[in-house]
């Protein structure tokens, strides 16, 4: 009887951590294609993930995460910025995602996944850095130097942010180390490779900065391109009751002066005055702030539509 | 532009129907009293053996940013950026408007006989641009008949063919230079103890350049057209494995000028239109930019003097319109009218000259320019004393390029403070000028989290100061003339604060910008050989990526002059050789960029 309940016990767990994975093979109806958030939606929504994107459409310019499928592995300009090295995703399937990072480039969990475990994510090289890293270009130099000997490097650090915006750990994933005694072992990533982030327990954001040696006055020449494919979260929704959602807003600080956390990123949200009179309206940022400075001091209702599409609310005391 | 035309057109009319019973034209009509350069400014002289940039760079301290023979070349004078300093054709500014600056490559020295260097701020006679000084180069008109031929061959593959000839007769000239110079430029170099051989460095530089004179009673009119075709290979770095990039400059500018003496009155008045392709190819990468500007400017000047006063007025008017698919149709365009009015007396105790420009465009809001020089000047010795405002306009690029353009950009703007002490003797002539510059404003691209890309945006304050000194000595023994020059200055440019996010402190020096250069030259003349070493020396720079090391350079010329008649025409024949870098020292100008070593070039030129 009592092997019986360990099983049913252990079978019932299993099932209870339930993953979600996000491997952006149905975003793109057709290959040689890619999403850079120029339709204005500010973002992709895959599996449990939010990849938020900012676009100017004055400039046709994007930061943050695109969708892609291209395939040119050869072109190392800014003219391919949307393609892998491996020219597919992970497991040669077709789509992934690719970022340019400018500062720093966000990735939310959603849904079931939030606040919980990530799993982990393969990564991989764009054509474009590679490329730039490998030969060169007229504004960055080729990984190694004039005479191969240069200790280069281009790394990724992963940081992992809770429901208050707390950097709780970090993890470095190098793109190219050219570091080693041995030149042999010098090498460029050039195949996708497992980025284990269990050790990541409470993540509602994670935030990608990128670190080059080539960096001139004016910041890092290397082109901070990276690709991401098979994104897994852990469902947290089915592990207890008391994980779900109760769509009330934890909001810090609170009272607040200048601006609350919300953690919910990119969201529009409307702030109420005790009279029910719209105070103020707008979106979150995509770091899930709001900006209270303008209002007067008192007490405010905060209402957000969740990217999840569920509407929380919560109270503020603007001081 | 049909403003542009009508105006100039009116004010040509207005001319020409004018008194003819006023005095004769003097020199150079509009030129003024008091010189905006100190006394012992020399002119330049060029030949078509020497690029541009050489010229430069062994007559003045200036500061050449090149990699060698076709590559970009900029100016930085007295630690200003290279958008900084107006590079003119005779007085018309012939900077590229996109970008903002001049690159000297795209000027054959064999098209030109004169450049002269205006160190120090000139925004207030020339506008936007000339914070730094101006860098004119002319020609000057002859009144006889005659022609000039040469070939010049050097290393690297470099060969240059140049040609002119003026003919003139009763009041009418016709002029015409050419030059055609083609250069494989690929030199050895070392880079980690290896040799390698500089590649995709190939240019060929061709160069028209056709004038008209018709000497009109009191004045003159002048018709010039200049073509200059460009193309040349982007070498790779040494940091760069390869590189197929190319580049070809299609440039012509046609010009009308229109001299005329009304009463007391000297009026000068100049039309020009220009019209440059700018073509960037990058096969590997995808690349292949179109770039394209075409510009319409005018130039009135009317100088009246009275006895010991003397006033100046001028009118400009520009129209410019730029062309890529990085600009948005409806935002392409600049136009600018700008006066200028200056007052000078010559009192008993100095000249004193006062001068006031202001300038409307539509893109941006430029500050009112006043200057006031006073300048003593006591037998041999004098003494000048400069303050003026000073500005620079945006360029195109800056305001509209995608991604990156801010069309909110203020000009830099700032003053400029000198004070220069002459001696002119008859052997030795020396001058040292002190400046100081604030400004303001400073355009820098930045990548800016906020935007998402790299964007132009008013960020920086410099201050420049330093010293500035030129010197001539020259003599006779026996039969034997000597003549020794030197030029030296040290310039601390410094940016007064942190930038935020990238590695500019307070108080670092600008990136290319020396704190030392000095270039110095011996030329000794015996009946009809010359022999000349120059040698310059450039302080360590500050890198976009790594700091570039200083380096000492010494170049040797030997020339002689044979008289020759052939058919009853007289010919002078000019055989030259020269030695560059005769000690072979590898150095760089700019980061990642290799130099060649010792390299020589034979030249024959022919006058008649």
């Amino acid at each position: 009887m009592k092997t019986i309940f360990t099983i049913l016990g252990l079978l019932s767990f299993l099932f209870s951590i339930a993953q979600t994975t996000a491997d952006f093979e149905n975003s793109l109806p057709t290959l040689e294609s890619f999403l850079n958030g120029s339709d204005g939606s500010g973002g992709f929504s895959e599996g449990n993930i939010f990849l938020p994107n900012s676009y100017d459409a004055t400039f046709d310019a994007w930061s943050g995460w695109a969708i892609s499928n291209t395939t040119d592995t050869v072109t190392g300009s800014f003219t391919n910025q949307y393609s892998s090295i491996t020219g597919t995703g992970n497991d040669n399937s077709e789509g992934y995602a690719v970022t340019f990072v400018l500062g720093e480039t966000l990735l939310n969990t959603t849904g079931a996944a939030q606040g919980g475990v990530v799993e982990g994510f393969y990564i991989n090289n764009s054509t474009y850095a590679y490329r730039v890293m490998q030969d060169g270009n007229q504004f960055s130099k080729k990984f190694g130097g004039e005479d191969g000997t240069d200790p280069d490097f281009f790394y990724v650090t992963i940081k992992e942010h809770g429901n208050r915006n707390v950097v709780n750990d970090s993890i470095t994933v190098f793109l190219a180390d050219y570091r080693f005694d041995d030149p042999a072992e010098d090498y460029l990533l050039d195949t996708w490779t497992y980025v284990d982030l269990t050790r990541f327990e409470n993540v509602d954001t994670l935030s990608f900065t990128m670190q080059s040696s080539d960096v001139g006055a004016f910041g890092i020449n290397t082109p901070t391109y990276f690709c991401i494919d098979d994104f897994i979260t852990t469902d947290r929704a089915l592990t207890s009751t008391s994980d779900i959602s109760e769509n009330s807003l934890q909001l810090y600080p609170n009272p607040a002066v200048e601006k609350v956390f919300s953690a919910h990123y990119n969201s529009d949200y409307v702030l109420y005055n005790q009279s029910g009179q719209q105070a103020q309206a707008g979106k979150t940022t995509l770091e899930g702030w709001i900006s209270v400075e303008t209002l007067q001091s008192g007490l405010y209702y905060l209402k957000i539509n969740g990217i999840d599409g569920k509407i929380y609310s919560g109270k503020v005391v603007k001081n | 532009m049909k403003y542009i035309l009508s105006v100039w057109l009116a004010m040509t009319v207005l001319l020409l129907s004018g008194q003819q019973d006023s005095i004769p034209l003097k020199s150079t009509l509009g030129e003024i009293l008091i010189q905006d350069v100190p006394l012992t400014t020399k002119p330049l002289k060029l030949s078509a053996n020497l690029t541009f940039s050489d010229h430069l760079t062994r007559q003045s301290s200036t500061y050449v940013r090149s990699y060698g023979k076709g590559s970009l070349a900029t100016l930085s004078l007295r630690g200003g950026t290279s958008q900084q300093t107006l590079l003119q054709w005779d007085g018309v500014p012939i900077q590229n408007p996109m970008l903002g600056l001049a690159d000297l490559s795209l000027v054959s020295s064999a098209l030109f006989s004169k450049a002269t260097l205006h160190s120090g701020g000139q925004s207030t006679r020339y506008g936007s641009g000339a914070i730094c000084g101006v860098l004119d180069i002319k020609n000057i008109d002859q009144e006889t008949t005659g022609g000039q031929a040469g070939i010049s061959v050097g290393s690297y593959g470099s060969t240059t063919y140049n040609v002119g000839y003026q003919w003139v007769k009763n009041r009418l000239s016709l002029s015409m230079r050419g030059a055609y110079e083609v250069a494989d430029n690929d030199f050895t170099y070392l880079v980690g103890g290896n040799e390698k051989k500089q590649a995709n460095a190939k240019f060929d530089s061709k160069g028209l350049l056709l004038g008209a004179r018709y000497r009109l009673k009191n004045g003159g009119l002048k018709l010039s057209y200049w073509l200059q075709d460009i193309h040349r290979g982007i070498p790779p770095t040494t940091v760069q494995n390869r590189s197929e990039a190319t580049q070809d400059d299609h440039t012509q500018r046609i010009r009308l000028n229109l001299k005329k003496s009304i009463g007391k009155a000297n009026v000068l008045s100049v039309l020009a239109y220009m019209d440059e392709d700018n073509n960037y190819d990058d096969p590997p990468s995808l690349i292949a930019a179109r770039n394209n500007f075409k510009r319409w400017l005018s130039t009135t000047t009317v100088t009246q003097s009275y006895a010991r006063t003397q006033f100046q007025a001028k009118l400009d008017l520009n129209h410019t319109v730029g062309n890529t698919d990085a600009y948005d149709a409806n935002q392409n365009t600049f136009q600018q009218a700008a006066l200028y009015a200056s007052l000078h007396r010559d009192f008993n105790y100095a000249d004193i000259k006062l001068a006031l420009r202001t300038e409307w465009n539509n893109l941006t809001s430029p500050p009112l320019l006043p200057s006031l020089t006073i300048n003593h000047q006591s037998g041999s010795q004098s003494i000048r004393l400069k303050i003026s405002r000073e500005y620079r306009v945006p360029g195109l690029n800056d305001l509209f390029w995608r991604p990156g353009g801010n069309p909110d950009l203020r000009p830099e703007r700032g003053w400029n403070q000198e004070l220069t002490l002459a001696h002119k003797g008859a052997h030795l002539a020396v001058d040292a000028t002190i400046y100081h510059r604030k400004l303001e404003d400073w355009i820098l691209w930045l990548p800016s989290t906020e935007t998402g890309f790299v964007s132009a945006i008013n960020i920086a304050e410099v201050r420049s100061r330093g010293i500035e000194v030129n010197s001539q000595l020259s003599g006779q023994f026996h039969k034997t003339n000597w003549q020794w020059t030197a030029q030296y200055h040290y310039g601390r440019s410094t940016h007064l604060q942190a930038i935020s996010g990238q590695r500019i402190s307070a108080g670092d020096q600008l990136i290319y910008t020396p704190l030392h250069t000095l270039s110095s030259g011996w030329k000794i003349n015996r009946h009809q050989f010359s022999f000349q070493v120059d040698n310059r020396y450039t302080s360590p720079v500050r890198g976009i990526n790594e700091d570039v090391d200083g380096y000492f350079l010494a170049d040797l010329q030997l020339n002689h002059k044979k008289k020759y008649k052939l058919n009853k025409v007289g010919l002078i024949g000019i055989f030259s050789f020269s030695v560059n870098n005769i000690l072979d020292n590898e150095y760089r100008v700019v980061e990642r960029r290799p130099m060649p070593g010792r390299n020589y070039t034979f030249s024959f030129n022919i006058k008649f």
